[in-house]
């Protein structure tokens, strides 16, 4: 797996780097200190199975920057680690593209399951965000909010959606989250959280998981 | 004086073991830094203080942070090294004190 890891702040990218060790053995990490860099780095490198970057660095402001590697890399999941915590940049960063959105308060247990979470295809953001939301904000992802994590799977699963049944079914044809979009009529971005939403009710860290729970339960 | 609410902040991000990981890296690019800052160049200097300004925070070195980045600023401000001499070697006196009290503090703590 190759990771982009982007921060401006040496030590904490030295401490990202510790954490994720801990992911994966087989992890190739190239390190960028700046939007400059990364544009450098992307401009040739373009196997990358995740961006992990900081939102305020040097070389470009976030809001041009975060496109410009969503356009250069459309198919590769970006999430943002920051000390910024502002419901809309997280909201504008999501529209931009970005598949999630980590503060840098977190834990380093609650880091890795939001980068487990968004390359198995779904969207991280901060529950503390989703509670304070309006109706229309992230209705998917406060749909999962709702429930008792002690509830048995097979309760949790009753508040799938149709849609999320549809989605599920086609995660199992071994469709990407591309693919599902472009089957369902919907964007990219709306699968991303059906996915989360499926995951987190299903109990499960990955696709494959959700697959096997998912036909345990006779879902698919 | 360390910033203890600062390290527990970082601590519950990287665990402790890390953070010591994180310390030993920190005592030895701050080793080399040190001796460079005596001969260095402007931006080069600047570098090294701006480094150790966002570095030194996560081990609560708050004071020796702020005098870094006083330095930072008065390098960005076009202040000559030479009249620097006095506040480099007052942060890397803090930077020693500092150093004895967070290592004793992570030999303590757990």
């Amino acid at each position: 797996m190759k990771i982009l890891l982007a921060d401006d702040h040496e030590l904490f990218l030295k401490g990202l780097e510790l954490i994720l060790g801990d992911l994966k053995e087989d992890i190739n990490l190239v390190f960028a200190k700046s939007y400059t860099e990364i544009f450098e780095i992307i401009r040739t490198q373009k196997d990358f199975n995740l961006i992990l970057t900081d939102l305020a660095m040097p070389g470009a402001p976030w809001y041009e920057a975060i496109p410009k590697i969503h356009e250069t890399l459309p198919d590769v999941p970006i999430i943002i680690l920051s000390a910024v915590f502002d419901k809309e940049i997280v909201q504008k960063s999501v529209e931009m593209g970005v598949a999630g959105y980590i503060p840098k308060t977190s834990s380093n247990a609650v880091i890795i399951s939001a980068i487990n979470l968004v390359l198995s295809g779904g969207v991280y953001i901060p529950p503390e965000l989703l509670q304070n939301t309006k109706k229309d904000e992230f209705d998917i992802l406060k749909q999962i909010e709702k429930v008792d994590e002690n509830n048995k799977v097979e309760d949790k699963v009753k508040i799938l959606t149709g849609r999320q049944i549809e989605v599920l079914k086609l995660i199992a044809k071994g469709e990407s989250n591309k693919q599902i979009a472009y089957d369902l009529g919907l964007t990219e971005g709306t699968v991303k959280l059906h996915v989360t939403a499926i995951l987190k009710l299903l109990n499960v860290y990955n696709r494959t998981g959700a697959v096997i729970e998912a036909t345990r339960l006779g879902l698919v | 004086m360390i910033d203890f609410a600062s390290v527990k902040q970082y601590e519950k991000i990287f665990g402790r073991p890390k953070m010591r990981e994180l310390w030993h890296e920190f005592l030895e690019t701050s080793t080399q830094r040190w001796q460079e800052s005596a001969t260095s160049e402007r931006e080069t200097l600047r570098l090294i203080f701006h480094c150790f300004k966002s570095s030194s925070l996560v081990f609560g070195l708050t004071t020796l942070s702020e005098l870094c980045a006083d330095l930072e600023n008065a390098i960005l401000a076009g202040v000559p090294t030479a009249d620097l001499r006095l506040q480099i070697i007052e942060a890397h006196a803090v930077y020693d004190r500092m150093v004895v009290e967070f290592s004793h503090y992570l030999e303590t703590e757990d």
